[in-house]
């Protein structure tokens, strides 16, 4: 299956953002990937972004603004009203997902990205399910 | 159309689009025994898309003219060759992949070592704890040193807690609270 969205990543590891954009561009045929690898101007560089997103992968703890940070501002933004924003995070222990799901986060990643099991995630994620991969 | 004809063009499509590959690998999963050998000299020749396309359709056939190759390929600097190569060899029934993944680990493009690490964790074998200690004092990437301390975690091993223990000082981190949780699920004190 080949993905269809539009996706931004924002992450400050070199390794997570290659696998994740051979996953999604080499294997899924993803057109259309956006990569951040900081989250400086984080809003004005989205605005720009085209297509506009309709999934974004958050690392929790990219710097300078954190994950939480730029959910807020982008749920603040009528615009991305309708984007899903997943987390990317290491900390996947049950009390962070109630902390992510209490903050408006759409659902979870675990890093490292596991390639045995991300293109079914994505399958999934493209199907309308909601991934809160809890590990 | 002959059947070499036939599997000229399917391999040519390996290097397709994502529908027309899948279409393509389906189609000589069905032809079965004659398209191995084509195969597995494109994953010999470990070029582009079309090796590790050729090495997800030999991992679906699990047949053993193909099992060299793919070990060898483990070991490729084509990163998604070897990620394709682990996920067959997978997929081979009855086989102990175990010491043939611990082998290449050491000399694995940095995503395929994290796809063998995942995997050490699924197969859930502790023969594989020593060699994951030896690669947590070794590795670069705090990815792979996550992935390591995570799956030495999940193996349950006791033999894994100094090397846990001494990762709770690791410079990143994702490494250090990976461990912490880690020991948490060895009942290691030490996690706090």
């Amino acid at each position: 299956m080949q993905a269809h969205n539009s996706y931004l990543y924002v992450e400050d590891d070199a390794l997570s953002r290659e696998v994740l954009e051979t996953l999604l561009v080499e294997v899924m045929g993803a057109k259309h990937l956006t990569v951040f690898a900081d989250s400086e101007n984080f809003m004005e560089r989205l605005r720009a972004v085209d297509p506009p997103p309709d999934v974004i992968f958050l690392d929790i703890l990219v710097q300078p603004h954190d994950g939480y940070a730029l959910l807020r501002t982008v749920r603040n933004d009528p615009a991305f009203a309708s984007v899903k924003v997943l987390a990317v995070t290491a900390s996947v222990m049950a009390k962070e997902i109630e902390q992510l799901k209490a903050e408006g986060f759409n659902g979870a990643l675990a890093k490292p990205l596991d390639m045995l099991t991300f293109p079914d995630l994505i399958r999934r994620l493209e199907m309308g399910e909601t991934i809160w991969q809890v590990d | 159309m002959s059947q070499p004809d036939e599997i000229t063009l399917l391999i040519a499509a390996l290097d397709g689009e994502p529908e027309q590959r899948a279409q393509a690998q389906a189609r000589l999963i069905e032809l079965g025994s004659a398209v191995v050998e084509p195969l597995a000299a494109l994953v010999c020749a470990q070029q582009g898309r079309r090796a590790w396309t050729a090495a997800d359709v030999l991992g679906e056939l699990a047949d053993e003219r193909a099992w060299p190759v793919l070990v060898n390929a483990l070991r490729a600097a084509n990163a998604m060759l070897g990620v394709s190569a682990a996920k067959a060899l997978l997929k081979y029934p009855g086989v102990d992949v175990l010491p043939i993944f611990v082998a290449a680990l050491p000399q694995a493009h940095v995503m395929a070592q994290q796809t063998i690490i995942h995997a050490l964790q699924h197969l859930g074998d502790r023969r594989a704890v020593p060699l994951l200690i030896d690669q947590l004092h070794q590795a670069e990437s705090p990815t792979i040193r996550t992935a390591l301390v995570q799956t030495l975690g999940k193996l349950g091993d006791p033999r894994a807690i100094p090397a846990l223990r001494a990762a709770l000082h690791d410079e990143n981190h994702h490494v250090r609270e990976w461990s912490a949780e880690a020991l948490k699920w060895l009942g290691d004190p030490a996690a706090g």
